[in-house]
């Protein structure tokens, strides 16, 4: 490969990529768009709390201040029932009011292991305020919780936090329609041939166009994480981003080389992405996929990403992750030169 | 004479399909070679080979010395290649196609506008190349092949759909290349253009090449020249008559039509290629 042969064509390719305004327009817009959503959202978490209650006394009063106050609130049939509501999310917290709660002055307070510690303490001053309310006297509070995972425990995550990896991803991958447009014309229009006929070699088209996805790829979701998450973390974001990037134009080089056109682009590019944005909902809603979705590769990168970003994980529980990444993308680059290597004869 | 194209058994198929069967030529140094032949007979894909994007299934060439299979790059340095098709930038303009062709293969102070010039399309060097014209593209294409100021030309159809203005300015070009005393190696199936450009044509049929030589080598030995008279009798009717030339009788029946009737035209005939290749292969160039 010629390095000199492989800068000519990647500034080729990013001429033709930006004369091109449709593709111009997903990147520019794309970025912007994403950005503007993300400072949109709501800075916290959820703020309309679910309660659960179980008690083995009767309560009168509570009930009505809850209500007054619009507060859900939700009856569980028992001390289980009451733990696995909250171990499912299905309410912030649960109190469980015992027998001997009056005399004792002593109740359950049971949260979530990923709540974090500023919102226990709100939810115990809750608790606190409905004993009083219906007892009329203050209570020590023992609190009790479920563990729902281990790595990820600890930290309750805004909305706006959770679309940081979904849209970083998605502005990676809306970026793969532009590389698999410059690789089917070159195959199209024969241009391809006009370069094989000069000193330059198949390696270094295909390189400089991967270069050329690098960059498209890389410099709006490294971007959007810079703006939105900073510096924390940088050298392992920027690592899955790379890998991720990778990933886009592994599937970017396999449509380029099937599709024949802009619609057989847009056809196969469409039913690729439906299928890759899939795990993106595990992220933002957790536990409402099926672990089949753990068989598409996007899975990982949404996931590294969730788990640098908000999670703060460490390189080695990534390494799975990127691991994957390399081998659906050695997969696919394959699959892209063997098709390739036919219709170039 | 120096040999810069020698084929020797040269062979390619698309799989079970035999394209290019056993073929073996050379071309000298400063010669044009026309390479003549039907659409499918091979002309292209023995094109593909001798540029460097086909390997041979069987047989060797060299192209200036070095093996096409072996050592494409070297000899893609040193030659122009203009394709049937035109796979230019659309979206590039025609001094941006010039430029990143000259780029590719290193040329220092490249004056594009020269070249752009040269194929008359001064004037055109910002326009973007989707406005063109086929015939513009056309030339523009003859001088991208250009850039790197080639030592051997290999022109593959370079007039193929185009008006015959076009056609003779893409022709005049190539002389004016010849002239220079470049090598020129060009297909096609008009049998005008070979036998205008070229100083020896090998026909190919099948992917095989069926008779190789000077153009009037082939018609001499191939053709038939004749005469075509137009005569009238004394009772004012008028009509044709052929005589053959070159046989043991011609001279007396000539003689003889001359005092017979008087003589309105008269016209001397020769085969053309295409009656050349027709008579050696049964098919016409145009199938």
């Amino acid at each position: 490969m010629n390095l000199n042969n492989i800068l000519i064509l990647t500034k080729k390719d990013l001429t033709l990529f930006f004369k091109n305004r449709f593709f111009s327009m997903i990147t520019i817009l794309g970025l912007v768009a994403f950005i503007i959503i993300y400072f949109a959202l709501p800075k916290l978490e959820e703020d309309k709390i679910k309660i659960g209650i179980y008690s083995d006394v009767s309560l009168t009063k509570i009930y009505y201040f809850l209500e007054l106050h619009d507060t859900e609130v939700y009856d569980a049939s028992s001390i289980e029932d009451l733990k696995e509501k909250v171990s499912k999310k299905v309410i912030s917290f649960g109190i469980y009011f015992p027998s001997n709660v009056k005399e004792k002055k002593t109740l359950k307070l049971i949260v979530n292991a990923e709540t974090e510690n500023e919102m226990k303490e709100a939810y115990e001053y809750i608790a606190k305020e409905l004993f009083h309310t219906e007892f009329g006297y203050q209570l020590n509070i023992e609190s009790e919780n479920e563990i729902i995972g281990v790595d990820l425990a600890g930290k309750q995550i805004p909305v706006r936090k959770r679309l940081i990896p979904i849209l970083a991803f998605f502005l990676i991958i809306a970026e793969t329609l532009g590389l698999s447009t410059l690789i089917s014309d070159e195959l199209e229009n024969k241009t391809i041939y006009a370069l094989l006929s000069t000193p330059v070699t198949v390696g270094d088209i295909f390189f400089s166009k991967g270069v050329m996805g690098l960059i498209t790829t890389l410099i709006p979701s490294l971007l959007f994480i810079l703006i939105t998450v900073g510096f924390r973390n940088f050298p392992l974001i920027f690592l899955l981003l790379i890998f991720g990037s990778l990933f886009a134009i592994s599937i970017g080089f396999l449509i380029g080389s099937i599709a024949k056109d802009m619609m057989s682009i847009i056809g196969y590019g469409f039913v690729i992405f439906i299928l890759i944005i899939i795990p993106s909902f595990n992220v933002l809603a957790p536990g409402t996929l099926s672990s089949w979705v753990k068989i598409i590769p996007a899975y990982y990168l949404v996931d590294g990403l969730h788990k640098i970003i908000n999670f703060n994980s460490p390189f080695l529980s990534l390494l799975p992750n990127i691991l994957i990444l390399i081998i659906s993308q050695g997969i696919l680059f394959l699959f892209g030169s063997l098709i390739l290597k036919r219709r170039l004869i | 004479m120096e040999k810069v194209i020698e084929a020797n058994e040269l062979t390619y198929s698309y799989g079970k399909n035999l394209a290019v069967d056993h073929i073996s030529f050379y071309v000298n140094k400063g010669e044009i070679l026309g390479f003549l032949g039907p659409n499918g007979a091979g002309k292209t894909t023995t094109f593909k080979m001798l540029v460097g994007l086909l390997k041979p299934k069987e047989g060797t060439a060299k192209v200036l010395g070095l093996d096409i299979s072996k050592e494409p790059k070297k000899i893609q340095r040193r030659i122009g290649v203009c394709f049937e098709y035109t796979n230019l930038y659309e979206e590039l303009s025609a001094k941006e196609n010039l430029i990143l062709f000259a780029n590719l293969f290193g040329i220092k102070n490249f004056n594009p506008y020269e070249l752009i010039e040269k194929v008359g399309l001064k004037g055109k060097e910002n326009d973007l190349v989707k406005t063109f014209s086929k015939g513009m593209k056309q030339r523009l294409m003859v001088a991208r092949s250009l850039v790197n100021d080639p030592e051997i030309l290999f022109l593959d159809e370079p007039t193929q759909g185009l008006d015959p203005v076009s056609s003779e300015e893409i022709r005049n070009i190539i002389l004016e290349e010849k002239n220079k005393g470049k090598t020129i190696f060009l297909t096609t199936h008009d049998m005008y253009e070979a036998d205008k450009l070229s100083d020896r044509v090998a026909f190919i049929n099948y992917g095989k090449i069926v008779a190789l030589d000077a153009p009037l080598n082939l018609k001499t030995k191939f053709g038939k020249r004749g005469l075509k008279l137009k005569l009238q009798k004394e009772n004012g009717e008028i009509y044709e008559k052929n005589i053959v030339l070159d046989k043991d009788d011609t001279l007396e029946n000539i003689l003889s039509t001359f005092k017979q009737d008087k003589v309105i035209t008269v016209h001397s005939e020769e085969a053309t290629l295409e009656d050349i290749f027709i008579k050696i292969t049964g098919r016409g160039l145009k199938e």
